[in-house]
This record gives C-alpha cells, sequence and structure tokens, in this order.
C-alpha cells in the first residue's frame, strides 16, 4: 500500500483523539454526508478496537529482576559489533578493489583486450535468421562497469555503517 | 530538562546504591519484555534480550544526558538490542522463510482462542516486520509518536506515515480475509 491519504489520516488521528476541536468539527459534518467514508470509520475503529485487545503487555519470568540483579556486573553482550566490523572490512575491500582496479586500468592493461562473440557458431540449426550478429566485448568497459558498482558498494557500506550511525548519536545524545 | 521519576532512582544508583536499580527494572521490565517478545517472538529470546539491556542500560547509566525520559532512552536499548538478536538468530537458525512460518505458528498458538484473533495474527503477518514492530510498540499505549521515533531511530513523520499505512493495511486485511464479516465481529 502507498503512503496513506490525507483523509486516511485523519480518520486514523480522530479515532487516537489527537485532531484539534475544529478539525473535529469538520471531520463529523464531513461524516454524516458521506457514508462511504463513516463505513471506512468503522472499519478503522474495528481493527483499532481488535488490535488493542490482541496486543497486551507481555509479563517475563517471575525470577526476572533477581536474574538481572545478579548479572549486574557481567559485562554486556558485545553482539552489536560484530556486523560493524564486518561491514568495515566490507567496505575497505570494496575500496581496495576499485582503486587498484582503476591503478591497472590507468596502466593501459586492458586497452588492447577485446574479444568477439560470435553467437552464428552456436547457432541452432532450426533458427529463421541467416545470420545472427556479432557482438564485440570490450574488456575497458566490463571493468569499467566493475569499479563503477564497487564505488557505489562502498557509498552505500559507508552510508549504514559509519554516517548514518555517526548521525543518529549526534542526535541521541 | 524532563522532571521523570526515574531520575531520583538514578541519582541514588550513581550514589553508590546498586540495589536500587531493581526499582527500575521491577518498573520496566514488563514492557522491556513486551518490545522484545514483539521483535524476537520467542519467550526466551526476549527474556535473555530484555535482561541484556538492563546490565547494558546499567552500564551506561552515567551517560543517559537527562535529556529524555529514562524510559524513551532505555527502550532505544531495549529495541537495538533486541533488533541485534533477531540477526544473530536469523544468522545461527533460520532463513527468512522460515521464520515468518515460526512466527506464524507460534502467532497462532497463542492466538487461536477465538477466530478474531487467528485472523488478526495472520494479518499482522502480511505486514513487514518493521510496521509490525512500530504497530506493536504502538499499541503498548505507552510511547507517544515522537517517543517511538526515538526508540526505532526514526523520524517522527516516517513513524506517523508507517503506522498509519500499517493500521490501513491491518484493516485491509481484515476485510479481505473475512470477507465484511470480521469488522462487524
Amino acid at each position: 500500500m502507498k503512503t496513506p491519504s490525507a483523509i486516511h489520516h485523519k480518520l486514523l488521528e480522530y479515532i487516537d483523539g489527537t485532531l484539534t476541536s475544529a478539525e473535529v468539527q469538520a471531520l463529523e459534518q464531513q461524516l454524516k454526508t458521506d457514508l462511504a467514508l463513516r463505513a471506512r470509520l468503522n472499519e478503522l475503529r474495528a481493527s483499532h478496537a481488535a488490535l488493542r485487545a490482541i496486543l497486551p503487555q507481555e509479563q517475563p519470568s517471575r525470577d526476572f529482576t533477581l536474574k538481572v540483579m545478579e548479572n549486574l556486573h557481567h559485562a554486556p553482550s558485545q553482539d552489536a559489533a560484530q556486523p560493524i566490523r564486518k561491514s568495515i572490512l566490507l567496505l575497505a575491500g570494496a575500496l581496495i578493489a576499485a582503486i587498484g582496479t582503476a591503478i591497472l586500468m590507468a596502466s593501459g592493461l586492458f586497452d588492447s583486450v577485446t574479444t568477439t562473440l560470435d553467437l552464428n557458431a552456436m547457432k541452432p540449426a532450426d533458427l529463421v535468421m541467416d545470420t545472427v550478429p556479432t557482438l564485440k566485448i570490450n574488456a575497458r568497459m566490463l571493468v569499467n562497469a566493475v569499479i563503477i558498482g564497487n564505488i557505489i558498494i562502498a557509498f552505500i557500506v559507508l552510508d549504514r555503517t559509519v554516517l548514518k550511525p555517526f548521525f543518529q548519536k549526534r542526535l541521541s545524545s | 530538562m524532563i522532571i521523570d521519576p526515574d531520575h531520583s532512582v538514578i541519582d541514588r544508583i550513581l550514589a553508590g546504591d546498586q540495589a536500587a536499580y531493581a526499582e527500575l527494572v521491577n518498573k520496566h521490565k514488563s514492557y522491556a519484555f513486551t518490545i522484545a517478545l514483539r521483535i524476537l517472538h520467542t519467550r526466551p529470546d526476549a527474556e535473555e534480550a530484555a535482561q541484556d539491556s538492563f546490565i547494558k542500560a546499567y552500564h551506561n547509566l552515567r551517560s543517559f544526558n537527562r535529556q529524555a525520559k529514562f524510559s524513551t532512552w532505555f527502550y532505544r536499548i531495549v529495541f537495538n538490542t533486541a533488533v541485534s538478536y533477531k540477526r544473530r538468530q536469523r544468522q545461527h537458525f533460520q532463513d527468512i522463510e522460515t521464520t515468518v512460518i515460526h512466527y506464524s505458528q507460534e502467532a497462532e498458538g497463542m492466538l487461536e482462542k477465538t477466530d478474531k484473533k487467528k485472523y488478526i495474527a495472520k494479518a499482522l503477518l502480511a505486514l513487514s516486520e518493521a510496521d509490525r514492530t512500530a504497530l506493536s510498540l504502538f499499541y503498548l499505549e505507552e510511547f507517544s509518536m515522537e517517543e517511538i521515533a526515538e526508540i526505532t531511530g526514526m523520524q517522527t513523520n516516517t513513524i506517523k506515515v508507517r503506522l498509519h499505512r500499517a493500521r490501513l493495511r491491518l484493516a485491509e486485511e481484515l476485510k479481505t480475509m473475512l470477507n465484511h464479516e470480521a469488522i462487524t465481529l
């Protein structure tokens, strides 16, 4: 489903009681004449009531507090550090691959590497076409695509592992 | 600065009264456990994640800057810890497909008391993980949209759109599933 429409936002805010009194009055006027809107409100109210009933607060075990107090001086688990370390390694790998390939490219290693893919040799006997086109593959073009792909990966990893956590931390502090 | 009764308990803990921490644990354990359970879907994992969150909070109590309520700061730790556990759960035990089946069995086992509950559990499964979590936090009725945004590390507007979208989607799912009848159950 796409972003909810303005009237859907209004209906949900009406149910939650977060509309201003002027907005409530305007919506109630609209509800008097618009049967479809009233039906929609009733559907939303029913699912709201059902969710309130079905998502109650859960209770942990009886000795929960005791267990916490007993383990207070144990070091908390560091499970979040592992993915960050992996991501930084992935970032370094992507950058090294991109830089390495770019250096090889600049040295002219791939300039003369081209190949022709002759599809005629693989043509099935019952194909209607007499000849199929041959494809020229340029290594320089392929390597350029690999470099761009690596740089894109590096930017995504940089955003997820360094920039986003940094700004979230700044925001929360 | 926010007036939060938890701040005076924190002062006592920081002054050396370690036993006072049990007051905070008792006060917040149900919500912490519920949040973890909504994300992890199994009680043992949720219990472990919630306990771990209390231990993390205790070790970082000095860095809590009191600009927000203790509960918001703490539930964010719970949310992040549960998400890390979820990642670990996926890596160690299951791929996404079996996780969905597992949740379905657990949710249905828990909710099969009435048809209505069963249908809602099924409708919930049709939502994305993030939408389901936002919805669960919202229906705990402890949190405002702003607090849910802070806990999950998202923008308030994103949370609002996500919640409204999830609630509309759920109503749609229920309508489709029950052929208009569930709505009036």
